[in-house]
C-alpha cells in the first residue's frame, strides 16, 4: 500500500513537472510578471498537492492557477510587484506595445483575452474557468478587444 | 474570421511564452507549505518591491489574524441581494428594469449570483471565508465598514469583507447608471441569511414561487419576506389595516392601525437591540425580536403606549 501511495505521489509530480512550463507561461499571461507567475505556480502545486483523489488532476490544476492569477491581479500588494516588475521586451516593438497596454487592462479582459488568444479555448471553457456565462466571456472579450484598438489606434 | 489585432494579440502571448523564465522546480518538504524559494532574479528585483512587500506582508498578517478572531466567519451565511443597479429602486427592491436573474451557483464555500441586462452584467459572489482586499480605492459600506472598489469605463469590481460575516464581491461589466455610488448601495440592501433562507429562497432552480421565505408572529403584527431573486423581495408588515412593505435596509415605523400603539422596526443587523429617536428627542435602546437568525437584519416590534401615534423613529420611514 505504501508503495502504491509513493507511486501516486510520484505520478502526481511527474504531471506537475510536465505542466510547469505550460502554467507559468499561462499565469505570466494573464498576471503579466513573470515574477509573480512562478509564485502562483508554487501557491498553485501546494493547493493541488492537498486535493489527493481528483478525477481530473491536470484540469483542477489549471483552474487553481487561473483564479490564483486573477487574485493576484486584484491583490494591492501583488498589484504593485506586478506593475514594479519591468515587462520582458519582446523584440518587436509592435508585440512591445500590445503587451504594455494588455499589462493595464482589468483583470476580466486580461484574464479573457488569455485564455481566448493565448490558450486558444473556447468561449464556454473559458466562462467555466472564470465561473461566469459564456456570454459574459464574449462580452469581455468584445470590449477588452475594443479597449486595445482604441489605445493602439488600429 | 481572425482580425488584424486578434493576429497581433496571438503574436505578443506567444513571444510572451517564449521569454517566460522557469525556475527548476523543487518539491516543498516537509508536508508541503512554504513559499517558493527565492531565485536570482527574484533577489535581483529592486529593493523597492522589498519594502512593498514587508509593508504588505503586515496587512496580509493582519487579514490572518481576523481570521482567527473570528471563527464563526468561515461558517457565515449566504447573502440575497434586494437592490441592483440599473433597477427601479422601491419597495420590491428588483422589481422593474434593470438585470435579471440568470445563474445562482452555489457550492460550500461560495455562493455565484449573476444578473445581466442588455447594457449590464452584475455578478455577487459570496465566499464564506475571507478573501483579500482588492487594489482599489476604499469605499465605505454599511456601518461604517470599507470596502474596495476598482472601477474603471466598463466595468469594476467592489470586494467586502463583512466583519464576522463573509466575503462579498460584486463584479459589472457594462454602463453602470449613478457610477460605484449605485454598487454601494447593492451592498447596503443585501441580506445575510442562514442556509435554511437560503435553501428557500434559491429553490425552483433559483426561483420561489408564491411562498414567503419567513414568516413570523411577533405578537400583534407578523412579519415576512417573499418574493424572489428574479423579480424581488419583498418585506412585509401585516397588521390588519396596515399591511406594509419595508425597505430594507432602512428602519420603518408601522403605526398606527386599530388599536395598536405597537411600532416595527427594521434594523440593519439583528443585535439584538435597535435605537430609536422618538420625536421628543427621548432615544432609546429598544430590545428587538431577532427575525432571521444569524442575519444580518432584524426586525422587531417596539411598544410604548405613552407616545403619540404618528412620531417619527429615527431615520425610518413612516408607515401609515
Amino acid at each position: 500500500m505504501a508503495r502504491c501511495t509513493v507511486d501516486v505521489e510520484s505520478d502526481r509530480e511527474s504531471l506537475f513537472v510536465r505542466e510547469r512550463q505550460g502554467l507559468v507561461r499561462l499565469a505570466h499571461a494573464i498576471t503579466g510578471s513573470n515574477l509573480v507567475a512562478e509564485d502562483v505556480v508554487h501557491d498553485a502545486y501546494l493547493r493541488w498537492a492537498d486535493r489527493p483523489n481528483l478525477v481530473n488532476p491536470g484540469g483542477y490544476l489549471r483552474t487553481i492557477v487561473v483564479n490564483l492569477s486573477r487574485d493576484s491581479i486584484r491583490r494591492r500588494n501583488v498589484a504593485e510587484r506586478i506593475r514594479l516588475d519591468r515587462p520582458v521586451p519582446l523584440g518587436e516593438p509592435e508585440l512591445d506595445e500590445t503587451w504594455a497596454l494588455v499589462r493595464t487592462l482589468p483583470e476580466r479582459y486580461r484574464t479573457a483575452l488569455a485564455l481566448r488568444f493565448y490558450e486558444d479555448l473556447p468561449e464556454r471553457e473559458i466562462a467555466e474557468l472564470m465561473g461566469v456565462r459564456p456570454g459574459t466571456v464574449k462580452s469581455l472579450i468584445h470590449r477588452g478587444l475594443a479597449r486595445l484598438r482604441k489605445e493602439l489606434g488600429s | 474570421m481572425n482580425d488584424a489585432l486578434e493576429d497581433r494579440l496571438r503574436r505578443t502571448y506567444d513571444a510572451v511564452a517564449e521569454r517566460t523564465s522557469v525556475d527548476a522546480f523543487e518539491p516543498p518538504t516537509g508536508g508541503g507549505r512554504g513559499r517558493r524559494p527565492s531565485s536570482p532574479r527574484r533577489l535581483a528585483a529592486p529593493a523597492l518591491v522589498a519594502a512593498v512587500v514587508a509593508v504588505l506582508v503586515g496587512g496580509l498578517v493582519v487579514i490572518d489574524r481576523r481570521g482567527e478572531e473570528s471563527p464563526a466567519s468561515s461558517a457565515a451565511g449566504h447573502v440575497l441581494p434586494t437592490l441592483l443597479p440599473n433597477a427601479d429602486v422601491g419597495p420590491t427592491g428588483l422589481s422593474g428594469g434593470g438585470p435579471r436573474l440568470v445563474s445562482i451557483a452555489s457550492t460550500a464555500d461560495t455562493d455565484v449570483i449573476e444578473y445581466a441586462s442588455d447594457d449590464l452584467d452584475v455578478s455577487i459572489r459570496v465566499d464564506r471565508a475571507p478573501v483579500p482586499d482588492v487594489a482599489g480605492e476604499p469605499v465605505s459600506v454599511r456601518d461604517g465598514e470599507v470596502a474596495t472598489v476598482d472601477a474603471h469605463d466598463e466595468g469594476g469590481l467592489l470586494r467586502w469583507n463583512a466583519t464576522n460575516g463573509p466575503a462579498v464581491t460584486i463584479e459589472w461589466t457594462g454602463t453602470l447608471i449613478g457610477g460605484v455610488d449605485g454598487i454601494v448601495e447593492v451592498v447596503h440592501g443585501l441580506l445575510l441569511v442562514d442556509e435554511a433562507t437560503w435553501a428557500t429562497a434559491t429553490e425552483h432552480g433559483g426561483f420561489t414561487e408564491e411562498e414567503a421565505l419567513l414568516r413570523r408572529d411577533l405578537g400583534p403584527i407578523e412579519v415576512f419576506v417573499h418574493g424572489d431573486l428574479q423579480s424581488g423581495l419583498w418585506f412585509g408588515v401585516d397588521a390588519g389595516l396596515n399591511y406594509r412593505g419595508l425597505v430594507p435596509p432602512s428602519c420603518v415605523l408601522l403605526g398606527p392601525g386599530g388599536d395598536l400603539d405597537t411600532w416595527a422596526v427594521m434594523t440593519r443587523f439583528s443585535s439584538g437591540t435597535a435605537t430609536v429617536m422618538w420625536r421628543d428627542e427621548i432615544v432609546e435602546d429598544v430590545q428587538i425580536s431577532p427575525f432571521v437568525t444569524g442575519s444580518a437584519f432584524g426586525v422587531g416590534v417596539v411598544e410604548r403606549s405613552e407616545v403619540d401615534l404618528g412620531r417619527s423613529v429615527g431615520e425610518c420611514e413612516e408607515a401609515s
